[in-house]
């Protein structure tokens, strides 16, 4: 018992121990756990190890137990977390993200969208480029000294320095005396400002305003010269110091003084300067800056500016040897340029000393620097620049001086010749001072004037008198004259008057009143040249005389000598006679001037004589043609006239034909004429009257010779000769056989000319017949009244040869052709069609009312093999006496359903006594509705109903055409009933359907295709329903919900559109986001 | 590091939040109702109720993390994550006695995921192990050596309170780590007292077995 009680004692102690090590054990607990333990030293080791236990656990873990706060922290979370929660969910929350991502994508999407349509639009660019040009301009503009400004141009450089970018600058210059035409290859595009304000360009492309450039290349105004625009080196080489050269801004101070002409560089005393001015030979200004700089102008080899500026001066440091170069020193660089005058303006960026020394002068003006030209000047040997403006005065100056030197020359020698002309043996005519030669006073000149006139006057001797008596007031003289009388009794010549040059205008003057000038030349020659050449020949042939007359004369030397003294003495003579000879010669010319005057009397053209001729032509058409040949002879004989040609001929066909010509004295050609239009018919008569003058034109003067008349007669029979008239004839007989025989009978009675005749009898029904004959005139309308008899006249032509001379008028041609009455078509042909209600019957009633009246049937079928579709059809030709028979018969057959009737246009190959008919029979029931009514009737029994219309059809003579009733589980019934009712039964019939229920829709439509009959049927549709559905199948709640889905979903496809070109859009950037994130977050890892 | 340490839990529930949403009147006081109630009547939205729960669980899941992951910060932090994770998800709680088990599921989870986080960071190098580091002390005045002892001494007795089996673990996890004493861990448990008696009795003489082994060897 002890046992199971320290057994039970241990249990409990065991339980305990736990709560004991925690401290939790009850006050009465504890004292018996406390007895345990002391009673019981098992559980006391056991309890003392677990303390143990327990405290090193509580010591391993001391300071890791959570204080009181946590509780508070996690329950303040979720405060906050619940205040988060209650406002937005996050599901709420990331899909609001979500949204507002999709609404950016779409609006993304959008812009890039609309900009992929308007691409873009740069606008706002050249607004602010021009604003700028207008800023600067405005400012130049209101600068107080501004006036000079619209003299000059404008440069508009673009900043870009680079040298290489050459094509995009634009340089626009000073165009003093600029030829736009002449600015050369300097590798730009060029546009120039002349002073009017005209723009050039370059390559004459289209001319741009200054707005318009400067939209081009505005990003600063500068005024530049041209000298600027040729800074570029032409030759390739680079320059050292110009890159910056357009980059000018010119003060306005320094603007205000600018001229025409003027350029403005920039320069930077720092550097050597080597702007070249080659290659613009216009340009004004030349010129050389830099402190530095090596030499001034001047030189020839090279392409640096000393070396290009003049021509052939040396290269010369100091001394400038250029055009209008400046004695240049190193320094000093107003002493150093060329022509005309340079603004300088400072670099921007110049250093501060170097600004300060150039803007010191900074201007300076020509004057000053042609100071110190002169030296330049004078060392300058060539001119290889042109002259311009202010270099243009020095070679006015130039020019001037020279010419009085030139002119100095002749006029010594000249004045001469004048001298001795005026010493010499001729007359006192000055040649000099004529009055178009007084201007030229200084240089006299040899002329020769010369002149020819011509006149037509009343007389010729009076002119004569008239010409010697001016001549004489003139100082002139008659040198020549001649004369010549014509065989009309005019007088034509010519006076040939010599008379001073200075005389000669008035003299001219004073003959125009001779009479009617046709004709006047002045010339003149100038011989100055060879004058004073002969002059000096001869100055110098008299000095030899001279002097071989001194040598003979002082008798020194050896005879040998003398002799060949004399005998150069006698060559020298010769010479000298000769060149005064040319020189009196042209003295003469000279000093005379010659006028050779051809007058002519008026009317010299009047003729001498005239004669007169009558051909007359005859052609006589005759029977007989010997006898009336023999009478024209005999006619011509008494008439004393005189056959000169004649001759009688006889052709095949009995063709006669004879020709007489003869003369005959003018008085009996009348008389001939009558006698020979008695022979005959005169067909062809050409009487010719022919004047003949002599020795001009116009009306003759004298009575008119009148020759013998000639007469060519010719006489012909008409046996071969064709008719003017013929008549062609197409027949249409019955029988053409015996239409041909009468033909040729009538023929004959009329004693015609049957030509050809043809019958062409195959088949009783193809005969053909063809006659070609003449008639005489006469008999022409009795044998045509036969031949129209003959059959009917298809076609009647009439023609009528061209009216010659193979053609008569005595006969009359025909060309008949018959043709069978049954071979022609008829010109009227109907086609019918005719409801019937029994066909074949009709059909037989019809062709043997065809073979009745002798119709010809082409045509005949009938089609009985669809008992419900019998067709039959004839074909068939009546003459148009029966047509009104027959046409009654079809009347009775049935219903005309059509009707056309064509009438062929053709009438000449057509007739018009018989008649076709085309006429299909078909069946009365295939024929369509003419009327059909479409009834809607609402009623209870519908099955009744039906049965009740199909005997309303039957009862009123009609026929059911469809009759069908449907029903469906919903109780609706609806049934379809169609019947045709005779026409006049219609409306009678509707309205005994109308009575059956409640009318719900009436609807009546007419074929007006049907024509209207005794078989004409209307046609009822009836729809038979017991009631009716509420809403329209297309009014439905389906079809609005469709609508609204289809906008929805082109909404939702839209802006999913409009998204997907967003996502497209910002896409790519978040990849290269994440990706350089990546990057990034791993390259910071490794390190 | 913790500035929250100035709100006190009284003072948290003096001052009632103005956006609290509408508290639900019961007629009991949270203190005196079961947990079923409570967990009942938190999946209505009652965040008293769950502030109670929270009370009433908050060191189990404590310790629990505390013993899986041996540094305190972290434990504290998982904690709270665990219980908003809870909170928010309460609604889809159905067994309202296995309430402690779901939770403890829940910090399990919590736990997987910071585990797999911190790995992930370690992967990268950018910590050192963090068990290595929340040993040291703040204070430096500490002797290092005993400090070593001592970490090596707690890693020992995690490993041996990981040892025990679930049900004796549990009371003694709180007693360590959760520095609760016997009612408290009879409230966190939710176990009557008896029961945790034995547990606790039993618990103990399994970690005293446990200890002198390990001791011994």
């Amino acid at each position: 018992m002890k046992k199971s009680e320290q057994d039970s004692d241990h249990a409990w102690f065991k339980e305990r121990i736990g709560a004991f090590v925690v401290g939790a054990l009850e006050a009465d607990e504890s004292e018996r756990f406390s007895a345990h333990r002391t009673d019981c030293p098992e559980c006391a080791t056991r309890l003392e190890k677990i303390e143990r236990t327990d405290k090193a656990m509580q010591d391993a873990f001391a300071g890791m137990q959570p204080g009181g706060h946590m509780d508070a922290r996690i329950i303040q979370a979720l405060r906050k977390e619940d205040a988060k929660r209650s406002r937005f969910s996050p599901f709420f929350r990331n899909a609001a993200a979500a949204c507002a991502a999709l609404v950016m994508c779409g609006a993304m999407g959008y812009v890039i969208d609309g900009m992929q349509r308007g691409k873009f639009d740069h606008k706002g660019d050249t607004v602010v480029m021009v604003t700028e040009l207008a800023r600067q301009k405005e400012k130049l503009e209101t600068t107080p000294t501004a006036p000079a400004i619209p003299k000059a141009g404008y440069v508009f450089t673009p900043t870009s320095r680079a040298p290489t970018d050459a094509k995009s600058q634009m340089t626009l210059g000073f165009a003093a005396n600029a030829d736009p035409g002449k600015w050369d290859s300097s590798g730009r595009d060029q546009f120039v400002i002349n002073n009017n304000g005209t723009i050039f360009q370059k390559e004459g492309a289209a001319i741009k305003t200054p707005d318009e450039m400067a939209r081009d290349f505005n990003e600063k105004i500068t005024l530049g010269g041209i000298g600027n625009a040729r800074t570029r080196d032409v030759s390739g080489k680079d320059a050292i110091n110009m890159n910056d050269v357009n980059d000018v801004v010119v003060p306005s101070d320094v603007l205000a003084k600018a001229e025409l002409g003027d350029h403005f560089e920039t320069i930077d005393p720092d550097k050597p300067d080597s702007h070249t001015a080659q290659g613009n030979p216009d340009a004004l200004t030349f010129h050389s800056v830099a402190g530095k700089e090596i030499a001034g102008g001047g030189g020839s080899d090279g392409l640096r500016m000393e070396d290009i500026i003049g021509v052939g001066g040396q290269a010369s440091p100091g001394t400038g040897g250029g055009w209008g170069g400046g004695s240049a020193s190193y320094a000093d660089f107003t002493s150093r340029n060329g022509g005309g005058r340079k603004l300088m303006v400072k670099r921007q960026h110049g250093s501060e000393d170097v600004e300060k020394k150039t803007d010191s002068s900074v201007y300076y003006t020509y004057q000053d620097q042609q100071k110190n030209a002169g030296e330049g000047q004078q060392a300058q040997q060539g001119q290889r620049f042109k002259p311009t403006d202010l270099n243009a005065k020095k070679v006015v100056e130039d020019s001037e001086a020279k010419r009085p030197a030139a002119k100095t020359d002749p006029k010594s020698s000249a004045g001469k010749p004048v001298e001795t002309k005026a010493d010499g043996e001729q007359p006192k005519n000055d040649p000099a001072p004529s009055p178009a030669l007084t201007a030229e006073k200084a240089a006299p000149r040899f002329i020769i004037r010369n002149g020819e006139m011509e006149f037509e006057v009343d007389s010729f001797d009076s002119a004569y008198v008239q010409i010697s008596k001016i001549a004489a007031e003139e100082s002139g003289l008659i040198a020549t004259t001649n004369s010549e009388k014509l065989a009309n009794g005019k007088v034509r010549g010519s006076i040939t008057l010599r008379v001073p040059p200075e005389h000669l205008d008035v003299l001219v003057l004073k003959l125009r009143a001779l009479g009617e000038l046709k004709n006047q030349r002045i010339t003149s020659q100038d011989v100055s040249k060879l004058y004073t050449d002969t002059e000096s020949e001869l100055r110098a042939g008299r000095a030899m005389e001279v002097r071989l007359l001194e040598m003979i004369k002082t008798g020194k030397g050896d005879v040998s000598d003398l002799l060949k003294a004399e005998k150069e003495l006698g060559v020298w003579r010769e010479k000298i006679e000769k060149l005064e000879g040319e020189i009196r010669y042209y003295n003469n010319l000279i000093s005379l001037s010659t006028l050779t005057l051809t007058l002519s009397e008026r009317d010299i053209k009047t003729p001498t004589s005239a004669t007169e001729q009558q051909t007359v032509n005859m052609g006589i058409e005759i029977d007989d043609v010997e006898k009336a040949y023999n009478d024209a002879l005999k006619a011509i004989s008494e008439l004393k006239g005189r056959v000169t040609a004649s001759e009688l001929k006889k052709y095949e066909a009995g063709q006669f034909g004879a020709s007489i010509t003869c003369s005959i004295t003018p008085e009996a050609a009348g008389p001939l004429q009558d006698r020979l239009k008695q022979l005959g018919r005169v067909a062809r008569l050409n009487v010719e009257h022919k004047q003949t003058t002599l020795g001009g034109t116009g009306a003759p003067a004298v009575k008119v010779e009148r020759k013998e008349t000639e007469f060519v007669i010719s006489i012909y029979n008409l046996a071969n000769v064709a008719p003017r008239l013929t008549h062609h004839i197409n027949l249409a007989a019955a029988d053409p056989e015996v239409a041909f025989q009468a033909i040729l009978a009538s023929i004959e009675k009329a004693g015609g000319r049957v030509v050809t005749s043809a019958l062409n009898r195959d088949k009783p029904e193809q005969t053909t017949a063809n006659l070609s004959f003449e008639v005489k005139r006469a008999d022409v309308d009795a044998v045509l009244t036969a031949v129209k008899s003959g059959g009917e006249v298809m076609q009647l032509n009439r023609t009528e040869n061209p009216d010659t001379n193979n053609v008569t008028e005595v006969k009359e041609g025909f060309v008949v052709q018959i043709f069978a009455q049954s071979q022609v078509p008829p010109r009227e042909s109907a086609q019918l069609q005719v409801a019937t209600l029994q066909v074949a019957e009709s059909y037989r009633k019809l062709a043997d009312a065809v073979l009745a009246a002798k119709g010809r049937v082409l045509v005949s079928q009938l089609d009985e093999k669809d008992r419900q579709n019998v067709v039959g059809r004839l074909e068939f030709e009546i003459a148009r006496t029966e047509v009104q028979a027959i046409e009654k018969l079809i009347g009775t057959l049935g219903d005309l359903n059509s009707n056309a009737v064509q009438r062929s246009p053709d009438t000449t190959s057509t007739i018009d006594s018989k008649k076709r008919y085309d006429l299909t029979l078909f069946n009365a029931e295939r024929l369509a509705p003419r009327e059909t009514t479409t009834l809607a009737i609402e009623l209870n029994d519908v099955d009744k109903a039906a049965t009740e219309i199909a005997a309303l059809a039957v009862t009123a003579n009609g026929r059911t055409i469809e009759s069908h009733v449907s029903k469906d589980r919903s109780g609706r019934v609806v049934g379809k009933v169609i019947i045709d009712v005779p026409m006049s039964k219609g409306a009678e019939t509707v309205s005994a359907i109308r009575g059956l229920g409640t009318l719900r829709m009436i609807e009546a439509s007419r074929n007006s295709q049907v024509p209207e009959g005794q078989l004409t049927r209307a046609r009822i549709d009836i729809t038979l329903a017991n009631a009716d559905s509420i809403v329209p199948d297309d009014k439905g709640l389906s079809t609005t919900l469709r609508g609204s889905i289809s906008t929805t979903v082109t909404g939702l496809l839209w802006s999913l559109q409009l998204i997907i070109v967003g996502l497209c859009f910002v896409g790519p950037w978040a990849l290269i986001i994440w990706l350089v994130v990546r990057w990034y977050r791993k390259s910071a890892a490794k390190a | 590091m913790l500035e929250s340490n100035a709100i006190s839990a009284s003072n948290i529930s003096l001052a009632p939040a103005r956006s609290e949403p509408e508290v639900v009147v019961t007629a009991k006081p949270v203190e005196s109702c079961s947990d079923e109630v409570l967990v009942s009547r938190s999946r209505k939205g009652e965040r008293a109720a769950f502030e109670e729960l929270v009370r009433r669980t908050s060191r189990l899941i404590y310790a629990h993390l505390l013993l899986e992951l041996g540094d305190t910060h972290r434990a504290e932090d998982l904690t709270q994550e665990t219980y908003l994770n809870a909170y928010r998800a309460i609604g889809q709680m159905t067994d309202a006695a296995g309430f402690r088990a779901w939770l403890l599921k829940i910090a399990h989870s919590v736990l997987v995921d910071h585990l797999r986080r911190t790995g992930r960071k370690k992967r990268a190098g950018k910590h050192a192990a963090p068990e290595m580091l929340e040993q040291v002390p703040d204070d430096a005045s500490v002797d290092p050596a005993a400090q070593s002892e001592l970490s090596e001494a707690r890693a020992r007795a995690l490993e041996l309170l990981r040892t025990l089996p679930e049900e004796y673990r549990q009371p003694l996890m709180l007693r360590y780590l959760g520095g609760a004493d016997y009612e408290t861990i009879g409230k966190q448990l939710g176990l009557t007292s008896g029961s945790l008696r034995g547990l606790l009795s039993r618990g103990l003489a399994l970690l005293r077995a446990e200890f002198f082994k390990e001791s011994k060897s």
